[in-house]
């Protein structure tokens, strides 16, 4: 048995088991207004409660046995890694890059217009439309091609943003009614 | 209106409903103008390793209902351009499977073992030949098949089966995909238990969304394309990334790239590859038409009974034709089978098919299931019409192959490939614009990149997506099905049991988890 196949697959028996659990106990009561079975003007109909409990039952039943049985036997390697490192560098660019790509416009707008035009009202007008959408859009492209290739370097920078731009210009030339991102939440 | 006046229906509505261009009596439709498009783009991304047709589905389908909207108008164009999707990519595989020894798709591995040492000894572009001929012939056997049997299949279901037997068949699919994709049974049956219940997240018949948390980004519940993406493409592209993170081999030196050469397939090679072709293709179309059963098997099923069948030289795995024949036959007609399931019972069997059956739910006016087959006479049915024009959407897919496959192949193996650490991040931006475009919010986003790392973790652990998806689409209406079942049972607690139908069919879905070892002899991690 490797270790880590063991403990992923406990990992995974107590996520399975520990969420139909909360589910069964906590969300569903409260946040389902009508049980498995529903009498309404006396007519007796399956309720809204019904597909989420036995969802959350059969996650409940396959976790228990995913447990019991890595307990029992030897268990597979595990399928894959998960890297602690890889996920915090892949937050920290995704974070980074979807923060420029909601803040620079209303940022800009706010700075070169005083504060007296609302970014709503620039949101769809060149260059404001793209502002966001490219420096976000360039450095989580660089990012993670940094991330992947170990070595950042100024053609890459480029690259990433030349593939933002074409991106950009690819959804927003031949369509006037769609809105990039994140346009459309101003 | 007759069968013959549906399918006469089908073929003008594909051919000239929605047209583009007029050219007196000649008229190019938007229909037939998407099918090419998507086949050729499909070839071009099934031939660039680290992408595959899924990939382009996903990317399109928010682009193609933007362009087209939710008319029933768009229905044919959105579902040719998968459809041309789906089959470009099988094909495109083998370019770098045969050239660069690099699968462009996983069910191309097979094509490496003998199409690479043809390559090596200057037969590339026959071994190309080879590979188109073998795959549309299989795509379009896998075809015929469909069209004869999912309208059989649909009519025969309507005839013989009630709500209750329905529900129960839908039960029993879903046990089927949960056992048969991936390695373990319970990490199957734990997938799509959670596909059902995040399924039931903002749904129900209260005037209160269930599980909503009071929140109004989950009260009209979770935009279906986000999370059918992000666990699909985004977790695949996160888990590629981290490979490529960890891997030192990810900063090698470019496999040796080979020119195509010799090109020519004569009419008696091409006759003997025939019987290889035709035993791969049966066993391709008999695999798809199993839901969650992928080409993966079907490839290495097909290569291994040809290597039975093969004698003489040179052998299977030292550059023998039929190796790559009896792959590509196989793997490309599961394509056509796998629709039998998704367009007869509603039942996706596999990635290509959630994205039709996504795309139909999505647009509306056509519901794939076994009304859609309903030939009455009376009056018109418009599903069925849909149904034939894209059946017709698929011949015309099927001859551009004929004609033109072996020519774009060719002409791919001299592209410049973009490494995979580059394209990635661009595929990720694009995806995440994909899904903002559709629905202008960045909430949408946010669920995608949840999801996404959702796919990665289930994939990292062993839990299949496969029936993650397949129980998310399948929710709705499996949940309407025991509803009305129930009802019309006038509340009968035992009315999943009550005729002899359903509870042969969920005695097999507990026979199917038990036997789950047997049922799963060869694994077939497509998912």
């Amino acid at each position: 048995m490797t270790p880590r196949g063991h403990l992923r697959n406990l990992a995974v028996a107590l996520t399975g088991c520990g969420f139909a659990l909360l589910a069964l106990a906590v969300w569903i009561p409260l946040d389902v207004d009508t049980g498995v079975i529903d009498v309404w003007r006396r007519n007796v109909r399956i309720g809204d409660a019904m597909l989420p409990v036995f969802s959350a039952a059969g996650m409940a039943l396959a976790g228990a046995v995913i447990g019991v049985r890595s307990l029992l036997r030897d268990a597979e390697p595990a399928a894959g890694r998960i890297d602690p490192r890889f996920l915090a560098w892949l937050a920290a660019t995704l974070a980074a890059g979807l923060a420029l790509m909601l803040l620079t416009g209303p940022i800009l707008a706010w700075i070169v217009t005083g504060g007296e035009t609302p970014y709503r009202v620039l949101r769809a007008t060149a260059p404001w439309k793209y502002l966001g959408f490219a420096l976000g859009g360039t450095v989580m492209t660089f990012g993670l091609i940094a991330l992947s290739q170990h070595r950042p370097s100024w053609r890459l920078a480029a690259l990433a943003f030349v593939a933002t731009l074409v991106i950009a210009l690819l959804y927003d030339l031949p369509f006037d009614n769609l809105l990039l991102p994140p346009n459309g939440d101003f | 209106m007759g069968v013959f006046d549906y399918i006469l229906a089908g073929v003008f509505e594909a051919f000239t409903a929605n047209p583009a261009l007029v050219l007196g009596p000649l008229v190019l439709s938007w229909p037939v103008i998407l099918v090419a498009l998507g086949f050729f783009t499909g070839v071009l991304i099934g031939a660039t390793p680290g992408l595959s047709g899924p990939f382009v589905m996903a990317l399109a389908l928010p682009i193609l209902i933007s362009i087209f909207g939710f008319t029933p108008d768009a229905l044919l164009p959105v579902l040719g351009f998968l459809v041309g999707v789906m089959k470009g990519a099988t094909l495109g595989g083998a370019v770098p499977a045969i050239l660069f020894n690099t699968p462009g798709t996983p069910d191309a591995f097979m094509t490496t073992l003998d199409g690479h040492p043809m390559a090596r000894n200057g037969q590339g572009g026959k071994a190309l030949r080879v590979a188109h001929f073998a795959s549309v012939s299989g795509d379009s056997f896998s075809d015929i098949v469909l069209f004869v049997c999912a309208p059989f299949l649909a009519i025969s279901i309507e005839a013989f089966l009630g709500l209750p037997e329905k529900a129960a068949l839908m039960i029993l699919s879903l046990s089927f995909v949960a056992v048969v994709v991936g390695k373990d049974t319970w990490k199957g049956l734990l997938a799509a238990c959670f596909g059902l219940f995040v399924a039931s997240i903002g749904t129900g018949t209260d005037s209160y969304p269930r599980l909503s948390l009071g929140s109004d980004v989950l009260a009209p519940g979770l935009p279906t394309i986000a999370v059918v993406i992000g666990v699909l493409v985004v977790g695949e592209i996160l888990v590629s990334l981290q490979e490529m993170y960890l891997s030192k081999r990810a900063r090698r030196a470019a496999a040796e790239q080979l020119a195509p050469g010799d090109s020519a397939l004569s009419l008696a090679e091409r006759r003997r590859l025939l019987p290889f072709i035709g035993v791969s293709m049966s066993i391709g179309t008999m695999i798809g038409a199993l839901p969650g059963i992928g080409t993966t098997l079907a490839a290495a099923m097909g290569y291994t009974a040809g290597r039975k069948m093969h004698r003489g030289t040179p052998a299977f795995g030292q550059g023998a034709p039929e190796g790559i024949a009896a792959t590509e036959a196989a793997n490309s007609a599961v394509s056509g089978a796998n629709l039998i399931p998704a367009l007869s019972l509603g039942i996706p069997g596999n990635v290509a098919a959630v994205f039709i059956i996504l795309a139909a739910d999505t647009i509306g006016g056509f519901n794939p299931g076994p009304a859609v087959f309903r030939f009455s006479a009376e009056e018109v049915n418009p599903e069925l019409v849909v149904a034939f024009a894209l059946f017709t959407l698929m011949v015309v897919a099927n001859l551009l192959n004929w004609l033109t496959g072996a020519w774009f192949m060719r002409l791919l193996g001299g592209l410049i490939r973009i490494p995979k650490q580059v394209l990635l991040p661009i595929v990720l931006l694009l995806t995440l614009t994909s899904v903002y475009v559709e629905g202008s919010a960045m909430s949408d986003v946010y669920i995608l990149l949840g999801f996404g790392v959702l796919g990665y973790l289930m994939r990292q652990s062993g839990v299949p997506i496969l029936p993650f998806v397949i129980a998310y689409i399948l929710a709705g209406p499996l949940e309407t099905a025991i509803r009305n079942a129930f009802e019309a049972s006038g509340s009968d607690p035992w009315f999943l049991f009550s005729s002899p139908v359903s509870l042969l069919f969920l005695a097999l879905s507990a026979a199917i988890v038990l036997g789950a070892g047997w049922l799963r002899g060869t694994p077939t991690p497509d998912c």
